[in-house]
């Protein structure tokens, strides 16, 4: 077991490090100009790889037998591999990681894990009263993140065995049957190396950037993706399987086995929604369109290769689009591009990369991929304080609107439990796909700001049990405090940000401050998911300019973004055309997600050539 | 990442700090506790100073004893099973609790921890500020590299007298010695740490839970040392007869909060208070949080 501060950067980077410690004294960074900005986050990234990686795998899973695979030039199902001399690292099964020092990463007990109420929370602070939402982004922004979080995690089912917490319920509540009970988290197995530290939770995704949401986290779960839903065989031409509609196959049950009518199949079908299943399907084109490329240098490949590769295609095009497109339209300003673009393409520039390629093996000049691999002293994970900043489900609407792209016309309205799970099926009946992608790009996600929680994810009917009710809002507050995931104003201090010391110093909105001073004792109790909302309005410490979430969570993605890339052999070492192939590696240079779309739905093209980001809302018709 | 000071024919040390490498090293039958003095000059000092200092009666205290044919031996047997029950009277406990409520000693909590410590050996054992005393020389002339410091206890005589003083209180039990003197010191840093997280900020009493609590305030040896008995390698340097190896325990504990680490649980040298430390400091900590007068916002 390691942890990051085992890891010795640089004396370089360590002075830079400890200079930023010292400005962000001062002020966060945003508040400092671009260049000195810019090295406060490079600064900043340097302490969090030192002090804020711990490793939680006390006792590292057996590597799975590699059956003739050829797991170096290719991703295995289930993530295994990736680091040859460690190869259970990342794997489906092995447990987050925490970006948490081990002492404050304990879970909450009760009373402290029901105080305040998740409950009230969920009806004070966070209940959409009037959709806020964000101008400048579409609602497939929102879809693209959830598509990533299904590719990198997910906790897996919850506890059936043990009595499920029994969640206080505010006076006067209108909670059906006045009581709201919540399944508890899965914690792993404790091993006897695991005395003295907090409990751990294991990922059942794998935790690299693998597409393993569309591709899955298993063999069999592989096997199903890639098979004909005509025939029932597997495709042997290396395609995932698609209905001859284009459409994806149906599952018509949740991965979990509980039937669920008319939803659609993929890697990961969890929580599924019209946002998704468009991403789905368009990436599920898109490598099918690779395996038609890629058959052209190699006629004689077997399908088998075709799929492999095609799928180190297609995970690595993700992971740009995600990089140098999603990321700089929610983070909105000249510091944010150019930290993000600078992840892939380096502080060179894309220009400069195309025209001259590499320059040196550094990830500062050049960017990550093709850098040396490097875990940074703990084994590559997922984090739990990863896992909950991206909760960010007030990015949902709650009403949607299906127009024609020809002249903007409604075809149809639903709520999102009309956009959900099977649902998703019957909309493609009554709406095309292109209209579908053009009503989602024109429309705006929801702002990640207080009372702004869709309230169509705070009473979710439970699949399968008639009458059975999730509030999500008051799930998101639970699960951290059960994981250990600390409460704002600790969570803070161990990221070199300021802890607000009052409800004032938290948020500039007096209304909000009230209504936080009314639920919360003090503002140490507040929870992270509120503190990151609540500080939307705060100038001083709180969401940089420009920026769709908080400083807080900004923090994890400079580690996480760029982790998610250094780690992997794939994106480092083994990014490279021998590896991709030449036709796969320029498909990754020359394709984003404009040309995705593009290339799959050409109707749509006039909608968004004019968008700087195609994550920006797209031109409506007559407009 | 190891430190290593060597300089030929004068002195060859090995710090190690990750705890992957001291659990690895820890399980080495190529080092040992016999401290022989063999090596560089000040190599040879240093284990004479240790096999001086924490003996009684010509042998050495059981945390000094080579590995021996039997790993876990009857003594760590023995001890670890008389740990099994409550950890402590209940007047003791509530004592700790209230110290880490309320600070309320004035010297901190040493003496009233060695009493603790002492009774699990003898029922009738008194500890007292200058058994206390004589406990914080002993570990101190135990610990310390200074070849003059060790030059004038020596002289004085004072750490041979502290330990006589000391294991006339326990009937010459090398075992229970051991404990007042030098493992009590462990117990003493960690309540010291309880109380300082009890004060940090209002209601932390309730809101970190006993476990919690324990992991975090739990203070391993700074140093535990092993000498190596042969020529060998090992991913953080080579070494040689004498060699001394330095765990930097607490540094390692605390990057990793192993309790495994602390008290190196699954290798031969055993601490067979590993489950008896943590349940008495839970304890405290729950009984602590019961002291506290409700508070509200
Ligand atoms: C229709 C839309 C959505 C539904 C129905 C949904 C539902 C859920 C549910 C039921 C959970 C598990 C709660 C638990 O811990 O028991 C969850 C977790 C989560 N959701 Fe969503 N969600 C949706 C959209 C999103 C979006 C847009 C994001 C954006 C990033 C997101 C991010 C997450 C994350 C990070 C978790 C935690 C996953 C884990 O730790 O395993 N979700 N969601
Ligand atoms: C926080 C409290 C304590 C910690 C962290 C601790 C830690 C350790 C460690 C690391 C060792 C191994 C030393 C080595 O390998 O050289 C050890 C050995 C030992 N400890 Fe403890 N200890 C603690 C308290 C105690 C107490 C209270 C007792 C007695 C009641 C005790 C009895 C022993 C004994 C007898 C050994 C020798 C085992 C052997 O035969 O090798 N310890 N302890």
């Amino acid at each position: 077991m390691r942890r990051g501060s085992s890891f010795e950067a640089p004396w370089y980077d360590r002075l830079l490090g400890k200079l930023t410690t010292r400005l962000a004294r001062r002020r966060p960074w945003f508040r400092w100009p671009f260049f000195i900005a810019m090295a406060m986050i490079v600064g900043h990234r340097v302490n969090l790889r030192q002090h804020n990686l711990t490793d939680t795998q006390t006792v590292p899973s057996p590597a799975p037998p590699n059956q003739d695979f050829d797991v170096r030039g290719m991703r295995t199902a289930d993530g295994s591999y990736n680091d040859m001399s460690e190869p259970w690292m990342g794997m489906a099964g092995t447990r987050f990681g925490r970006n948490m020092p081990p002492e404050a990463a304990f879970g909450e007990v009760p009373p402290r894990l029901y105080e305040p109420s998740p409950r009230l929370i969920s009806n004070k602070l966070l209940a959409r009263r009037e959709f806020i939402p964000v101008p400048h982004l579409n609602v497939l922004a929102a879809a693209w993140i959830q598509f990533m979080v299904h590719d990198w995690l997910s906790h897996g089912p919850n506890n059936k065995d043990e009595p499920p917490h029994d969640i206080p319920l505010p006076e006067g509540d209108d909670w059906p049957e006045g009581k709201m009970t919540v399944l508890r988290a899965h914690a792993d197995d404790r091993n006897p190396q695991d005395q003295g530290l907090p409990d751990a939770y294991t990922n059942v995704e794998t935790s690299w950037w693998d597409a393993s949401q569309i591709y899955g986290s298993s063999l069999e779960r592989q096997r199903e993706v890639r098979t004909d839903p005509t025939t029932g065989a597997v495709l042997e031409d290396g395609k995932l399987g698609v209905q001859a509609n284009g459409a994806l196959p149906i599952e018509g049950k949740t991965q979990h086995g509980k039937p669920s009518k008319d939803l659609e199949l993929a890697g990961v079908n969890g929580n599924w929604w019209v946002g998704l299943s468009v991403l789905h399907r368009l990436f599920v084109h898109e490598h099918n369109a690779i395996v038609d490329r890629l058959r052209i240098d190699h006629p004689d490949a077997t399908g088998e290769w075709l799929f492999q590769k095609a799928r180190l295609v297609n995970a690595a095009l993700l992971a740009k689009i995600h990089t140098v497109e999603w990321t700089t339209a929610l983070m909105n300003s000249p510091e944010g591009r150019m930290a993000m673009r600078g992840n892939f393409w380096g502080l060179l520039g894309e220009q400069y990369h195309r025209a001259f390629g590499r320059v040196g093996r550094g990830e500062v000049l050049s960017g990550i991929p093709g850098s040396p691999a490097d875990h940074h002293g703990a084994a590559y994970a997922m984090t739990e304080e990863f896992a909950a900043v991206y909760r960010l489900h007030s990015l949902m609407p709650d009403e949607y609107s299906f127009r024609r792209r020809e002249d903007d016309q409604e075809l149809l309205h639903a709520d999102l439990t009309g956009v959900s799970g099977g649902e998703v099926t019957q909309i493609y009946r009554q709406v095309g796909f292109d209209d579908v992608v053009y009503s989602l790009c024109t429309s705006h996600p929801g702002a990640l700001v207080l009372h702004n929680y869709p309230n169509g994810l705070r009473r979710i009917a439970h699949t399968g049990t008639k009458g059975v009710f999730l509030d999500l809002a008051a799930i998101d507050v639970l699960r951290d405090r059960e994981h250990g995931v600390p409460r704002y104003c600790e969570f803070r201090r161990h990221i070199e940000c300021h802890a607000p010391r009052s409800f004032q110093e938290l948020t500039d909105n007096p209304h909000w401050q009230r209504e936080l001073q009314e639920v919360y004792p003090s503002v140490e109790d507040v929870d992270l998911l509120v503190g990151t909302l609540a500080e939307s309005q705060c100038q001083a410490h709180g969401t940089p300019p420009g920026f769709g979430f908080s400083d807080t969570a900004f923090r994890i993605f400079i580690l996480m973004a760029s982790r998610r890339l250094k780690s992997d052999r794939f994106f480092t070492d083994d990014f490279r055309p021998e590896v991709y192939t030449p036709a796969g590696f320029d498909w990754i240079r020359d394709n984003s997600l404009r040309t995705v779309i593009a290339r799959h739905c050409p109707q749509l093209r006039g909608h968004f050539a004019d968008v700087r980001n195609v994550f920006f809302p797209w031109a409506k018709t007559g407009d | 990442m190891a430190r290593r000071l060597k300089l030929a024919g004068l002195i060859d040390l090995l710090w190690v700090e990750q705890p992957r490498e001291i659990l690895e090293l820890a399980q080495d039958r190529r080092l040992d506790r016999e401290f022989l003095p063999q090596g560089p000059w000040l190599n040879r000092l240093l284990a004479r100073g240790i096999r001086r200092h924490l003996q009684l009666d010509g042998q050495p205290l059981p945390p000094l004893a080579p590995i021996g044919d039997e790993r876990p031996n009857a003594a760590q047997i023995t001890l670890a099973q008389s740990l099994e029950g409550p950890p402590c009277s209940q007047a003791d406990l509530e004592a700790l609790a209230a110290y880490v409520a309320r600070g309320n000693t004035l010297d901190g909590p040493g003496v009233l921890v060695q009493g603790i410590v002492g009774r699990l050996f003898n029922g009738d054992y008194r500890a007292d500020p200058q058994s206390y005393r004589d406990a914080c020389l002993l570990d101190t002339a135990a610990r310390t590299l200074n070849p003059w410091r060790q030059w004038r206890w020596r002289r004085s005589g004072d750490v041979d007298q502290a330990r006589a003083r000391l294991a006339e209180k326990v009937d010459r039990d090398p075992v229970a010695l051991h404990a007042t003197a030098i493992a009590v010191h462990n117990l003493v840093a960690a309540l010291e740490r309880m109380r300082r997280l009890a004060m940090e900020r209002p209601r932390t009493l309730a809101h970190i839970t006993p476990a919690a609590a324990a992991s975090r305030c739990l203070a391993a040896p700074g140093t535990v040392l092993r000498q190596a008995r042969t020529h060998g390698n090992h991913a953080v340097g080579s070494f040689a007869p004498g060699t001394l190896i330095l765990f930097r325990l607490e540094t390692a504990r605390a990057r990793s909060l192993r309790h495994d680490v602390a008290f190196l649980t699954h290798t031969w040298s055993r601490c067979p208070a590993a489950a008896w430390a943590p349940r008495l400091l839970s304890e405290a900590w729950r009984k602590a949080g019961k002291m506290m007068p409700a508070q509200g916002g």
